[in-house]
């Protein structure tokens, strides 16, 4: 016992050593050896890795969790000496990068920063590099959070949330469906300050465009970039419509306009309006518009000819087709809330059945006219019958069902109508 | 191109009944090494852990454990200043063993060997202007917590020392687009938060903000071809999801809505029938998390020969009616 104590003090003596040397640490690991394999020091340190050898773990996580909870009352009670506290911050250093999802350990480290033992700065360092090992571990966000706000309170800081977006990237390429990273960057995008905006918006949409090219069976990247959509209603400039290459985006429709300019374009797709338009309003609209039909021809429609079966182009489709038609109502002074309508005859009460397995009688749905005689209403309805259609009866089973399973959906949605 | 479908297959030889015995086993023996490495790997979590192990018990009716020594050492959890319970000693209070204890301690017919008031101040404390709550007093919001804070005081009758309104608003302000909820506003709809926001919306009677059938179709959708129930769109089956969607739907009353014979075949199927216990999926390590969330859906799909569950508390039936609290469900 007393050689174990004294070889995981000479291992966490070690670890701080490095970390104190070298700000550069790229990556963190607990690397997989057999203990009859073990060698002198289980500390690896080389190319600004970092890593312990598996067998230690065991010794090193009784180690540090006996001696941080014995220590915890006296550093709640303040009682301990600022050589105390330092000598503490090296146990938290071994246990957090072995475990971090040990709450209280975190928090006798804000008590730590909240005393100037340790400074902001060299924290979000510290929980970078946990990050790397764990990269789903919500408490690391939630201590990084928490050291933001704390920075913030003296100035906010563009280059802090840049930072924050390029360690999500790299924690949503470690693990899939990485929803704490997702959760984490949606939270950057919250409290970036008003004037970076539209900056952020803008690169972010590129960003998410490629991610999820790169990602298609990936929900949390579409969800984000549905934030990003949701997010276009801030913007009072008509940013770099042409990104979204308008003129394509209708070709592909099959829509013929005689108009160059967006505004124009934008008129003729959605009719005339009694309450529009409100000048101010027109660049939120065009805005919208424009990405919303990019990504129903583009990610909808391409990637889903490219990668077969995929539930998450299905439903990212279905938040598309629900948002241009909100476009629409609002535009037109109508007041939309999407819901579906199951008719009785499909409340089964078997139980060997899913509701969404069993055939739909069609719902009548009243739509306003203002609404369906559109251009835009009508190309967006014939588009989407078009694309079930040409997504069934496919040799390949599950996209078939994908596509009955959506044009289910679509007959039950309150704003259809055939 | 091929498919490929993120399921797993059931082969032939799956068990097809509830192996009761070999379930004790699993459980009783769980609590036992405290001094072992895994005893401290869980340490951080030790309370929810027996929760899990006591309430899977319970719903088979049993109860090996001395009540003296549970409920002792849940009193050596509460912190005397703020009334919070931790997840073990020298742990930090926190809204989730908070809650967790209070569940034992209802099963246990118990609940005044700790300080209620202290419990009722600790979750009263944690919340915030906008109606949210903080998991504990560094700040972190989760829908989660929203979810502890409800339950807690409605196992121990203190619903109205904080404003419920407000955490109701912002429950609603986390709800998506497709009718589910994440867990701040904006975040993406997910299983286990759904089951958050709809269970604080039953124990507070507002659950006619959901939109009910919007957010049942999405649940339906995660029903896969094994039967199992996923937690968000492409991603495998899980025997906890399939405890979150189902308990869901049965607060939203769409529970004939999905596959049953199905899904229970797919959770009979992930039973160990070596150790006992239920895992993720079949052939995985069982643990007593999925361990409870198994029985409990089977119980909500009518396993007679397991006790009665309630969708918003996940504690027997009888415990809730003996404590006269009723919950919102929808028909
Ligand atoms: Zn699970």
């Amino acid at each position: 016992m007393v050689e174990q104590n004294a070889m995981c003090e000479k291992i966490l003596r070690k670890l701080e050593h490095i970390l104190s040397i070298n700000t550069e640490i790229q990556e963190f690991a607990i690397v997989p050896t057999p203990e009859i394999e073990k060698n002198k020091s289980p500390v690896l340190y080389e190319h600004n890795c970092l890593g312990i050898e598996s067998w230690c773990k065991q010794y090193l996580l009784q180690y540090t969790h006996s001696n941080l909870l014995e220590a915890r009352k006296d550093l709640i009670r303040n009682s301990l000496t600022f050589e105390e506290k330092k000598n503490l911050n090296r146990v938290l250093i071994g246990a957090l990068l072995i475990q971090p999802n040990v709450t209280t350990f975190w928090n006798m480290k804000r008590e730590l920063v909240k005393s100037d033992i340790l400074n902001t700065q060299l924290e979000l360092d510290f929980s970078r590099i946990a990050l790397t090992y764990h990269s789903k571990c919500n408490e690391i966000f939630s201590y990084r959070k928490w050291l933001i706000d704390l920075i913030n309170l003296k100035q906010k800081n563009y280059a802090l949330y840049k930072n924050e977006l390029s360690l999500c990237e790299t924690a949503t390429e470690k693990s899939k469906n990485n929803y704490h990273a997702w959760n984490h960057r949606i939270w950057c995008l919250q409290n970036i300050s008003a004037q970076y905006l539209e900056d952020m918006l803008i690169s972010e949409l590129n960003f998410s465009l490629s991610w999820i090219s790169k990602h298609i069976s990936e929900f949390s990247g579409f969800f984000y970039r549905q934030v990003l959509i949701n997010s276009l209603h801030n913007l009072k400039s008509l940013f770099q419509i042409q990104m979204f290459n308008l003129e394509g985006i209708l070709k592909y429709l099959k829509f013929s306009t005689l108009y160059d300019d967006p505004l124009y374009v934008f008129f003729h797709l959605l009719g005339k309006s009694n309450v529009f338009p409100i000048i101010e309003d027109c660049p939120k609209f065009v805005n919208l518009l424009a990405v919303l039909l990019h990504d129903l021809t583009y990610i909808s429609t391409e990637l889903n000819f490219l990668y077969c079966d995929h539930e998450c182009l299905w439903n990212y489709r279905k938040f598309l087709v629900i948002h241009i038609m909100n476009v629409l109502y609002e535009y037109h002074g109508v007041v939309f809330h999407y819901h579906l309508v199951i008719p009785s005859e499909n409340r089964t009460s078997l139980n060997e059945i899913n509701m969404l397995n069993l055939d739909i009688k069609e719902v009548r749905n009243e739509i306003p006219r203002k609404v369906s005689s559109s251009n835009l209403y009508k190309i967006v309805i014939q588009n989407e019958l078009e694309f079930i259609e040409s997504n069934k009866n496919m040799v390949n089973i599950l996209q078939n069902n994908l596509a009955l399973r959506y044009f289910k959906w679509l007959k039950c949605s309150n704003f259809y109508k055939y | 191109m091929g498919s490929i479908l993120k399921d797993v297959e059931l082969k032939e030889n799956i068990p097809t009944t509830v192996i009761f015995s070999k379930h004790i086993e699993f459980l009783t023996d769980y609590g036992q090494q405290k001094e072992s490495y895994e005893a401290v790997m869980t340490d951080y979590l030790r309370m929810s852990g027996m929760y899990w192990c006591l309430t899977a018990l319970e719903l088979i009716n049993t109860s090996p454990f001395p009540k003296n020594d549970i409920v002792e050492f849940i009193k050596s959890c509460q912190d005397t200043e703020s009334g919070g319970i931790s997840a073990s000693n020298d742990h930090d209070p926190h809204l989730l063993y908070t809650l967790s204890a209070v569940q034992i301690l209802c099963l246990y017919d118990s609940l005044d060997a700790i300080d209620l008031e202290g419990v009722t101040r600790y979750v009263a404390s944690l919340q915030n202007p906008d109606g949210s709550f903080a998991g504990d007093k560094w700040g972190e919001i989760d829908t989660r917590f929203s979810f502890c804070a409800v339950a807690t005081l409605s196992l121990i009758k203190k619903l109205d020392v904080i404003n419920i309104d407000k955490a109701v608003e912002f429950v609603k302000s986390c709800m998506n687009f497709d009718g589910g909820f994440g867990s701040r506003p904006q975040s993406e709809s997910h299983a286990g938060l759904i089951y958050c926001c709809v269970a604080f919306l039953s124990i507070t009677g507002k659950l006619d903000i959901v939109n009910q059938d919007n957010l049942a179709w999405w649940l339906c959708e995660r029903q896969l071809p094994s039967g199992g129930l996923n937690g968000r769109p492409e991603k495998l089956p899980d025997v906890c999801y399939s405890w979150w969607v189902l308990s869901s739907l049965a607060m939203l009353g769409r529970l004939h809505w999905i596959d049953r014979n199905a899904l229970k075949k797919y959770i009979l199927a992930c039973q160990d029938i070596e150790t006992g216990g239920f895992a993720d999926r079949p052939g995985d390590m069982p643990d007593p998390y999925h361990t409870l969330f198994g029985l409990a859906a089977l119980s909500l799909l009518g396993l007679e020969s397991i006790e009665k569950v309630n969708a918003a508390f996940c504690m027997p039936q009888s415990v809730i009616d003996k404590l006269q609290i009723h919950i919102q469900m929808l028909q």
